[in-house]
């Protein structure tokens, strides 16, 4: 009895897993096209969408295995038309699981962003945590197509500028969902990465700069500065350079900071009666680079370079909200929001025509930075009495160094 | 023959597997908007009084099903007719849970699959399970309810990453009404559904078991469905928690630690068909063993089969697609259930306690007691 026992329960195990592998949507990994990433565009002249999506493929030789990608493209009258299009140029059914990036025509996202995204959105195999990237410049298939030798996968190069953002903070990292957040959430309004094809060098990709929307239009860019100015208000910064320029400092020297930590509040208040917003950003950086000999131990230094850094910030804040505010009308930093959370009564008052009341809300910055580190070296380089001996070793590596300097020219002069 | 026995522990099990199938996964009392677990809150609260009464009806009479209870109370041919109404409603449930199935694995796993494939399964586990009566479903249930609670908790914690308090904010933002809206249909989905127990609920060993496992069952499933509606909706935002079919799965595919641990959103599905598999089995036994009672059967379980051969064909009648289902359950089923899941036993439970009242000497189920055994 046992053994005649044993032996069904393995032939129940058997059989049950015949029949999970052998339903209806079983499908050969060789029989499926795996996209790895997709552009869109806006065919005008015939009114037909342009997909044209990275498909990889396993790739077997006498060279060796690897893997291999090129751009298939298909036209149709809605996007998943030409999606399926595709079949009739390519042969193979394509699977959107592994789809990484979405980059999409600013043409097409000026008219309608819903048309294109509907369908992303909806389709059961696309995931919606796929990297929204907005060209304007060029056409998201010129995008898709570029790529310097045949074995760089476009797409994978492109998602890891996406992963690697935080330590540039130039553009917004968005998944699909943040974006289709932002745009169904009242209060807040979605903004993407730019990208372009990089004019200094054939076959690279750059990524800089940020898609305005409002609603489902977009509306203009902003560029990189005001990105990380507007992902310092969005609190969605991690890391990233800013750099000061000598005339905008009290100490005379470029210098180029690097932000660790950052934190950003945006709290609605009244001001005057009418309720308006502080940005109140609190953020660790550290120096990272000097045009000068500056002496970091000296509290006073920091103090006047913390000062300058704090009014440089709040300066390009709030330039950048009156720009966006003038010009877009878009509420990109999520103010609506904010009231909505802390002020439900005034958002009831103002939700109705909130983009007019965004362009007239006013706004004001406080930035507290504090100044934590100077890297390896915190006491100047030509500090002390080794000055002329370090001067002459830095001049064979780089002799501009030397001019201007009032040692360099007394010595030699006299000599 | 041998009268089946659960322990409270496997009632709780099975309360808090049949509370918790399809109102985890879908978007259920998203009238309540972000004041939702509001909702979820009030709407626990009336299923825990109304367990209290079904608790102290079964109390009152000893060892009696629902079904024993109507006939008993009403005499036989207005109880039965009584037995028919409900026999009805727990077969309905079993087939929207049989919908809640096809839907979610056409819709989001397998969109190419046969739908006679889908549906024969768990209607021939049903009636595997039924066939083997109560005390295999609770030591099944048993088992299984750690895994769901584990696998479900697991999910959320995975999910706190992603989670933005905002989106909760602010509290009582569109006033009372649409919370009441919320509760009501929460109370007609998962917690008004609990009259269902009182057919199996006789199984349970001791008096005092009955109201324990109720309310505790009640309780823990209602803990869970909080969790994860609060989860979803600060992952998702509402309106994106709306905008969704099953905003569950969305949320928690939203799961990526580094790049390692992602794509784990099967775990929504797998808790959904544990859990309804479940529900579909005591649905299904409370209906045969109605259907034994009015057709004076001794067993339940010839009935087993025939029964599982209607679900399986009433399941290809009812509704077509999910939009059809999202449409009757979401707007309809509310008003639909509410003469089962409210009214009547309010009716049949003051009946009760009048007439329990008025003859307290002898013993008010003589004559059911000879019919059941007999």
């Amino acid at each position: 009895m046992k053994t005649y026992k044993y032996l069904i329960t393995i032939l129940l195990i058997i059989t049950s897993t015949l029949f999970c592998s052998c339903t209806k949507s079983y499908n050969e990994i060789e029989s499926r096209a795996f996209i790895l990433g997709v552009g869109m565009d806006y065919d005008t002249v015939a009114k037909q969408f342009v997909i044209s999506a990275e498909v990889v493929e396993g790739r077997q030789g006498s060279i060796g295995a690897g893997t291999a990608s090129k751009v298939i493209t298909g036209r149709g009258k809605s996007v998943f038309d030409a999606v399926r299009n595709m079949i009739t140029t390519y042969g193979k059914k394509l699977y959107w699981g592994h789809a990484k990036i979405i980059i999409i025509n600013g043409g097409l996202a000026e008219n309608n962003i819903f048309e294109v995204l509907d369908w992303v959105n909806r389709d059961q195999e696309v995931r919606d945590d796929m990297r929204v990237l907005f060209t304007t410049k060029n056409t998201a298939k010129q995008i898709i197509e570029t790529r310097k030798d045949e074995n760089i996968i476009t797409s994978t190069v492109i998602h890891d500028m996406m992963i690697n953002q935080g330590s540039v903070s130039s553009y917004p990292k968005l998944d699909l969902w943040e974006f289709l957040y932002d745009m169904s959430t009242p209060g807040i309004e979605p903004i993407g990465a730019l990208i372009e094809l990089n004019s200094y060098e054939k076959g690279t990709l750059k990524i800089g700069g940020t898609a305005v929307f409002q609603g489902n239009k977009m509306k203009g860019e902003l560029g990189e500065t005001q990105s990380k100015t507007l992902l310092f208000i969005r609190d969605k910064i991690s890391g990233g350079l800013i750099n000061i320029n000598k005339e905008q400092t009290k100490v005379d020297s470029n210098i180029t900071y690097e932000i660790f930590k950052s934190k950003t509040k945006i709290i609605p208040t009244y001001i005057n009666g009418s309720v308006s917003i502080v940005v109140d950003v609190n953020t660790q950086v550290g120096v990272a680079e000097s045009s000068e000999d500056l002496d970091f131990t000296n509290n006073a230094t920091i103090k006047k370079l913390e000062k300058c850094l704090e009014t440089e910030l709040v300066e390009e804040i709030q330039t950048l909200v009156s720009q966006v505010q003038r010009q877009y009308e878009s509420d990109i930093f999520g103010f609506g929001r904010e009231i909505n959370v802390h002020m439900p009564n005034e958002w009831a008052k103002l939700k109705n025509d909130w983009h007019k009341n965004f362009s007239n809300l006013d706004v004001r910055a406080n930035v507290h930075v504090t100044i934590t580190g100077s890297a390896l070296t915190g006491k100047p380089l030509r500090a002390g009495d080794n000055i002329y001996e370090y001067n002459t070793c830095y001049s064979i590596l780089y002799p501009y160094r030397l001019y201007g300097n009032k040692a360099f020219t007394k010595k030699y002069q006299t000599s | 023959m041998r009268k089946e026995v659960i322990t409270s522990k496997q009632a709780i099990s099975m309360l808090i597997l049949f509370i918790t199938n399809g109102t985890l996964i879908f978007p259920s009392g998203v009238e309540a908007k972000k004041d939702i677990w509001i909702a979820i809150i009030a709407a626990m609260l009336l299923g825990l009084l109304f367990s209290l009464m079904y608790s102290k009806l079964l109390s009152l009479f000893p060892g009696e099903d629902l079904y024993d209870i109507l006939i008993n109370l009403f005499g036989r041919f207005l109880g039965k007719l009584f037995c028919v109404i409900y026999i009805w409603f727990s077969f309905n449930i079993a087939v929207f849970i049989i919908e809640d199935f096809t839907s979610f694995i056409t819709t989001v796993t397998l969109p190419e699959m046969n739908k006679f494939i889908i549906v024969l399964f768990p209607t021939a586990l049903c009636a595997y399970g039924l066939k083997n009566g109560i005390e295999v479903l609770g030591r099944f249930s048993e088992l299984i309810v750690s895994t769901l609670i584990i696998l479900v908790l697991l999910a959320y914690l995975l999910l706190t990453p992603d989670m933005d308090i905002k989106n909760l904010m602010p509290v009582f933002e569109k006033g009372i009404s649409p919370i009441l809206s919320g509760t009501f249909s929460l109370f007609t989905i998962p917690f008004g559904e609990i009259i269902v127990f009182t057919a199996l609920f006789s199984s349970i060993e001791s008096k005092d078991d009955i109201k324990k496992s109720y309310l505790w069952g009640i309780l823990i499933g209602g803990s869970l469905v909080l969790l994860a509606k609060v989860s979803d909706i600060l992952t998702l935002g509402i309106e994106r928690f709306s905008q969704y079919y099953f905003p569950n799965y969305a949320a928690v595919s939203r799961i990526q630690i580094g790049e390692f641990i992602q794509r784990i959103e099967i775990i929504s599905g797998l808790t959904f068909t544990i859990a309804g598999l479940m529900k579909l089995c005591i649905c299904m036994l409370s209906a045969a063993k109605g259907t034994a009672k009015v057709l004076n059967i001794k067993s339940y379980r010839f009935i087993v089969v025939p029964l599982c051969l209607l679900l399986f064909d009433a399941s290809f009648i009812f509704n077509k697609n999910i939009i059809e289902l999202t449409n009757w359950t979401g707007t309809l089923w509310r008003y639909y259930s509410l003469p089962f899941e409210v009214i009547l036993p309010v009716l049949i439970f003051c009946y009760a306690l009048i007439k329990v009242k008025m003859k307290k000497k002898p013993k008010p189920s003589r004559r059911t007691a000879k019919i059941k055994k007999g």
